[in-house]
């Protein structure tokens, strides 16, 4: 073929262009790849202290970067799905830097890993024992009566549930692409959003227990798939095409290996806690009802009385917005904020986009609300 | 490479690709059917097919499969107007339409439950016969299920590859040209997705994996009595006693945290 031919027909010329691209991205990933261990790839790396521990369950406080300018610390509350390490992924994508930015004091609780031992924990324990304990231990070391709580997900139901049983500890209550009402969907929602209600509410109860007395917990594998399940053709595509996309640009390589750790760390979510995540709240959807029981206590949603501002992301597949809004009907605070993001589940704290508004936001919103 | 050639060559790729996986499930049943019948002492294979129910769930996989080849056709049809040979583009969507991928990305379900219940191959079987037949009974079902929920996948891909010649076709009719990868990935991208998500939410699905967590909750179970079963012989602890231990633990240390608290509120007062 001669090169007139070659430069005048536009589809040849495109294909060889594009062809000698991929050529070049994949030539410069080889490389790449070839030179970053896994101590290179690090998440979470903002100094903290630890400064209580209870059981696996371990409280840090974050080094603060510039003077305090709000009165009561901020406790970030992580789901058991997942680590807490997404709200500081990397420095340029880390809410917690952000927030400290701000003047913001910082906690945040690390769960640990759960093993079969911790198989008998109930969601009484993490919330009553471990959330409370953490709350109290940071209103002893700080000095102050209430503490602000930042609920994330799961994370975001304890934190709730604590505020109704614990009302006197919590300043003020930030929730997160929180599922509250396990049940609610909307008619426009999109084809891939909302697989986890519809695998959870075909399990039979006895599957789920069957599930647990196999395994003891439901294992982070099995969560693991389900998300990836979510987007199929992604997760297909992701070690192949998308990252020959990504391999040649050693900041997207990074950035790409950074998300690849946070998600390949899946703990177990133990049984106990797994079946009633699964039971009381997917299938029977009592926190709204108002008959969701925390050992010997009902959590009342009535008793949730502090200022609540209620984040959640217009495209989060795995907790679809409808799951999430209209908190106000249901609680008895005076002061009820929403704050939409167009976003995904975790692109709300990793997106360019949310790293402009959301640390900036919250900070604003803690500030006007704090004590005077 | 002529217009034809390329959606040729995929499709041939398909049908040998689709060959293998149906031959290789074969064989694997009567390889696993022809030890077990070494092992054991007495036939296993009215027990090793369960009933012929794991020959008829593979029988049908085989044909869902062969059947979904009659797409080819389609396939061949269609036609790309790139008039290069674009081998890196055609390995590629060789390698997103091989049935293979397919079925390990998104059996993804599948492959985690058998990697997290394979357990302990048998040896000894001299005492516990009962116990390793119902462990390979466990087996056998969890195999069946996963079987059909790969058939389920499989209808969806095969719909959806049936969609996208489709699409070529029109294309080609109308005299319009993919000239670039990226355009031909990205369609392909959001009819495969969109029926895999289709799929996933259908009652057959969510029923096959209902089964299938049933299934291999099952053979965890059956693996666990067989371990105890050598546990208690050999003097160690079995699962049993060490979940019963567990659980006592975390009900006093449950009672630690609540006297703790007390304790903490009696000292402020």
């Amino acid at each position: 073929m001669s090169h007139s031919e070659a430069s005048t027909n536009p589809d040849l010329s495109q294909v060889l262009g594009d062809v000698t691209d991929l050529g070049k991205k994949l030539v410069g990933g080889a490389r790449l790849l070839g030179e970053v261990r896994d101590e290179d790839v690090e998440i979470g790396t903002t100094p903290k202290d630890e400064v209580w521990r209870s059981d696996k369950v371990i409280l840090y406080r974050y080094r603060p970067f510039v003077e305090r300018r709000l009165k009561e610390p901020l406790l970030i509350v992580f789901s058991l799905v997942g680590r807490y390490t997404i709200v500081d992924l990397q420095e340029d994508r880390s809410l917690v830097r952000n927030l400290l930015k701000e003047g913001i004091d910082v906690y945040v609780i690390d769960w640990g890993s759960p093993s079969r031992a911790d198989r008998f924990l109930t969601m009484d324990d993490y919330i009553n024992d471990y959330l409370d304990g953490a709350v109290e231990a940071i209103r002893q070391r700080d000095g102050v009566d209430r503490v602000n709580v930042l609920g994330i997900c799961e994370g975001g139901t304890f934190s709730l549930c604590h505020a109704a049983l614990h009302p006197e500890s919590v300043q003020n209550l930030i929730l997160i692409v929180t599922p509250i009402d396990f049940h609610a969907r909307s008619a426009d929602e999109p084809l891939g959003h909302g697989f986890i209600n519809i695998w959870s509410q075909n399990l039979k109860p006895e599957d789920v227990d069957q599930l647990m007395a196999a395994y003891g917990n439901l294992p982070g594998e099995l969560m693991g798939s389900i998300f990836a399940s979510m987007t199929p053709m992604r997760t297909m595509l992701k070690y192949n095409l998308d990252l020959m996309e990504t391999a040649g640009d050693k900041q997207k390589l990074m950035n790409f290996l950074r998300m690849e750790k946070w998600l390949a760390d899946r703990p177990h979510h133990p049984g106990e806690v797994a079946k009633q995540w699964i039971k009381d709240l997917y299938q029977e959807n009592k926190l709204i009802a108002n008959t969701f029981n925390l050992g010997e206590r009902t959590v009342d949603l009535k008793s949730v009385t502090m200022p609540v501002l209620n984040v959640f992301a217009l495209d989060d597949h795995i907790v679809p917005s409808a799951m999430t809004r209209n908190l106000d009907k249901h609680i008895a605070s005076r002061e009820y904020t929403e704050l939409p993001l167009s976003a995904g589940h975790m692109g709300i704290f990793v997106s360019g986009k949310s790293q402009a508004i959301l640390g900036s936001s919250l900070a604003q919103w803690l500030l006007k609300h704090q004590s005077t | 490479m002529a217009d034809t050639d390329q959606m040729k060559t995929i499709a041939d790729f398909w049908t040998k690709a689709g060959n293998d996986v149906s031959a290789a499930q074969q064989k694997m049943f009567k390889d696993f059917a022809d030890g077990m019948s070494k092992a054991l002492l007495f036939p296993i294979l009215p027990f090793a097919s369960g009933s012929s129910t794991i020959e008829n769930a593979g029988d049908s996989f085989r044909q869902l499969l062969l059947s979904s080849l009659k797409v080819t056709d389609a396939i061949s049809k269609g036609t790309l107007k790139s008039e290069t040979a674009d081998g890196l583009t055609t390995e590629l969507l060789q390698k997103i339409f091989d049935p293979r991928e397919w079925l390990s990305a998104t059996g993804y379900m599948d492959e985690t439950v058998r990697r997290i219940t394979e357990g302990p191959k048998f040896s000894d079987l001299g005492q516990i016969e009962n116990k390793a037949l119902t462990l390979f009974q466990a087996f056998s079902e969890t195999r069946r299920r996963s079987l059909e929920q790969s058939s389920l996948v499989l209808a969806a891909w095969t719909k959806a590859v049936s969609e996208f010649a489709s699409k070529l076709n029109e294309a080609a009719a109308a005299n319009k040209s993919f000239g670039s990868r990226s355009e031909i990935v990205s369609l392909w991208v959001e009819i495969g997705n969109r029926h895999l998500l289709e799929v996933q939410r259908s009652p057959p699905y969510l029923e096959t994996q209902r089964a299938l967590l049933q299934s291999s909750s099952n053979l965890k179970l059956a693996q666990q009595d067989i371990g105890d079963f050598y546990n208690d012989v050999f003097g160690l602890p079995t699962r049993v006693e060490i979940d019963d231990l567990t659980r006592t633990v975390a009900e006093l240390k449950r009672e630690l945290r609540t006297e703790k608290r007390r304790w903490r509120s009696a000292n402020k007062e």
